[in-house]
């Protein structure tokens, strides 16, 4: 399961792991990984340019940034004004903040903060273009970000209102590839996407071959109990990764074909099953090998039948190139508290208040006071599935699925038309 | 005047509700279909001006509608469960129709009420229920090991075809005993009396007057659960998940759910309606021909 569609329970496999947020919360001198600029392999471009996007926005890749523009009429709030009364109005994936930090937050600004929340982005860019929505706040993903800004959803932020963004957030995501200068988000979870299995059902592990990605394709013994994310992009791209063509948001069609016909494969092989179900499937044993999220697989302990330790789960995502993602939260334009908006995004920087919200939904805030191997010692993260953590380092050097033109996700979408034709 | 129109107009609440809740829509999913996607969020932006259509989508969804393509593969798949899981219903289904229109007496009231129940639940939630049974653990394999027809548990959530017409007859088949029943109900006993009097056997009485006499309860049970099974997608997302067994559902569910491709979304509805209405015409053709039939051997 995506964070993006996250599961309440998984508070409770984090509360019954014994871990406390004061624990982490005050290990101010926790390490700071590791900055440096993000790299990546070259992007595809039809004529050696740069892609464009939607409202002539550039499309950001890692070695492409982007500087998005601010319009004339709609510009950031001035600083330095009085907070408004609220309520703040968020707009948020389910189960993706932990109340208890909403409730924090109401205390200490005394302000009413309501959430409404979405199950996917199409869903939440259908109800924020019909005009009837009023909220203050959005979660937003990097693929939106360009259309967001283009068609002018979300407003330009003032950094006077965001001092935690340069205290507390990874070098990294200061100043990210698709919004240099963090014109218009704040970064709020990160996650890779491996591969996860079931150690007591396998003979042989994803790390015991040569290339991981070959056991999708070796699994004719397990078919039947093999899942790929239901996600064109993860799923397509992970095909891409295993043939070492680390680009995965090309448009070239040759390759995008290969990439179907690679999938293809998988149904002939192991007639795999295409959900995002990897945190629930594999602990009940419905499936052995997933194609999966590091965060689902952090919280799927929970989900394992009583009596079956979590010693029988494995994770592994590439050390280089691993598909890296991160969310972000925006504010939208026609937000009615927006300097509000601004004091809820800094309170969400805060390191205490970011672990507190770790600690209920298990996705990763890229706070530097966060320590990873502390992670696991405090119980966090079982020992077994530290591979699930996500370092400053391991996004600087991995892949992230960025915006594609409206040809290439047309093409993208034909293949995984084809593919899920069967 | 007033007396010419006053039974007529008890239909006009019928017919604005058709308008408003039927026609409206479908044309709107024509606007679509034949529209554009806004440039920037790929949103669907119907164009209703017929003069200004666009028939991109159209021409897709028509490609690959050729045999071997990906379109026709899943609509024949379709097809294929669809006819499956009709003839799975019919033969649970008939049988306790017939029971409890022909023999049921006492326990009538408590059998229909038992087949009332699944209404009470909601598809998905039975659904669900039905995966529980199927897990690796689950009451049938466990059922089925213990009664020695298992050595060890079958796969039924393992992608398998077979699983998901179970899962399509378990869904549906209440819909089909309700009408059924009603029809079968109707029949008049002296007609099946006139048979047996006549010396034929329970079993020619059956095929020759009952079945014949309930063809068109069979028919229009078969019309209610077939159309919403064409474009059933859940079922095969919850039982399944692989695109082996993918139905036309989840290709529509596709392409509105994501994508700059929203027209193609909504022409395979077009095509999968039309497809459906002319299925509905030869029922309706039917139905009038048995009226005049009928009426003809009333005179």
């Amino acid at each position: 399961m995506h964070p993006r569609e996250r599961p309440t329970t998984r508070r409770q496999f984090l509360i019954r792991a014994g871990v406390t947020v004061g624990a982490l919360s005050g290990a101010d001198a926790l390490l700071s990984a590791c900055g440096g600029s993000a790299k990546s392999a070259p992007t595809t471009t039809a004529g050696g340019g740069v892609l464009m996007g939607p409202g002539g926005i550039p499309l950001a890749r890692r070695d492409h940034p982007v500087t998005l523009p601010i319009y004339g009429d709609n510009g950031p709030i001035d600083s330095g004004l009085n907070l408004e009364a609220g309520p703040l109005k968020l707009y948020n994936w389910d189960a993706y903040i932990n109340p208890a930090t909403v409730k924090a937050f109401e205390r200490e600004f005394n302000v009413k903060v309501s959430v409404t929340t979405f199950e996917n982005e199409e869903e939440a860019i259908a109800h924020l273009t019909s005009g009837k929505a009023n909220f203050d706040v959005w979660w937003a993903t990097v693929d939106y970000m360009s259309r967001a800004v283009a068609g002018k959803l979300i407003q330009p932020l003032n950094h006077s209102y965001l001092p935690n963004l340069k205290k507390n957030v990874w070098p990294a995501l200061q100043n990210p590839y698709y919004d240099q200068h963090s014109r218009y988000s704040v970064p709020y979870a990160v996650y890779t996407t491996g591969i996860a299995w079931r150690t007591d059902k396998i003979a042989k592990a994803p790390p015991e071959y040569a290339n991981p990605y070959d056991i999708f394709w070796d699994s004719h013994q397990y078919a039947g109990k093999v899942a790929i994310l239901d996600d064109q992009r993860e799923a397509l791209g992970m095909t891409l990764l295993r043939r070492h063509l680390y680009d995965i948001n090309t448009e070239d069609p040759t390759l995008i074909n290969r990439a179907e016909k690679d999938l293809s494969q998988l149904t002939k092989t192991a007639n795999v099953k295409v959900n995002v179900n990897d945190y629930t499937d594999l602990p009940s044993g419905k499936t052995y090998i997933s194609q999966a999220w590091s965060g689902d697989i952090a919280g799927a302990p929970y989900y394992l039948p009583k009596g079956v330790k979590p010693t029988v789960l494995g994770y592994w995502s590439p050390a280089k190139h691993a598909e890296t993602q991160n969310d972000m939260i925006t504010i939208l334009r026609g937000a009615k508290q927006p300097v509000l908006a601004h004091t809820f995004l800094n309170f969400m920087l805060d390191n205490k208040n970011g672990i507190d919200n770790f600690s209920w939904n298990g996705y990763i805030p890229p706070l530097s006071v966060i320590e990873p191997d502390k992670l696991v010692a405090q119980g966090y993260i079982p020992k077994n599935l530290a591979s699930t953590i996500v370092r400053e380092s391991d996004f600087n050097r991995g892949v992230t699925i960025d915006a594609l033109t409206t040809k290439g996700q047309a093409l993208w979408q034909d293949a995984w038309s084809n593919f899920k034709a069967g | 005047m007033t007396r010419r129109w006053f039974w007529p107009s008890f239909a006009l609440p019928g017919v604005a509700w058709l308008v408003l809740l039927f026609l409206v829509p479908t044309y709107a999913v024509v606007a679509v279909t034949f529209g554009t996607v806004d440039p920037i969020f790929s949103q669907p932006v119907p164009v209703w001006n017929p003069l200004h259509w666009q028939f991109a989508g159209m021409r897709s969804v028509l490609a690959g509608l050729e045999p071997g393509h990906a379109f026709w593969t899943v609509f024949v798949r379709t097809f294929a469960y669809v006819a499956l899981s009709l003839l799975g219903c019919l033969l649970i289904g008939y049988p306790v129709a017939y029971y409890l229109a022909r023999h049921a007496r006492r326990t009538k009231g408590l059998l229909l009420v038992l087949l009332v129940i699944p209404f009470w639940v909601s598809y998905l939630m039975r659904m669900l229920a039905w995966i529980g049974l199927l897990l690796p653990d689950g009451l049938v394999n466990k059922t089925l090991m213990d009664v020695g027809i298992l050595s060890r548990p079958y796969g039924w959530l393992d992608g398998q075809a077979s699983s998901v017409v179970l899962a399509l007859i378990y869904g549906y088949v209440p819909y089909l005993i309700l009408p059924l029943y009603a029809t079968l109900d109707r029949i008049d006993r002296s007609v099946l009396e006139a048979g047996r009097d006549l010396g034929a056997s329970p079993i020619r009485t059956f095929l020759h007057v009952t079945l014949p006499l309930s063809r068109h309860g069979i028919l229009a049970a078969s019309v209610l659960i077939a159309l919403p099974m064409f474009g059933d997608y859940y079922t095969n997302d919850l039982i399944s998940n692989s695109p082996r067994t993918s139905m036309i559902g989840n290709q529509i569910n596709l392409f509105f759910q994501e994508g700059t491709q929203r027209t193609v979304g909504a022409s395979l509805v077009i095509v999968l309606s039309v497809f459906l209405a002319l299925l509905m015409s030869y029922y309706l053709w039917v139905t009038v021909r048995a009226s005049a039939e009928t009426k003809e051997s009333l005179l």
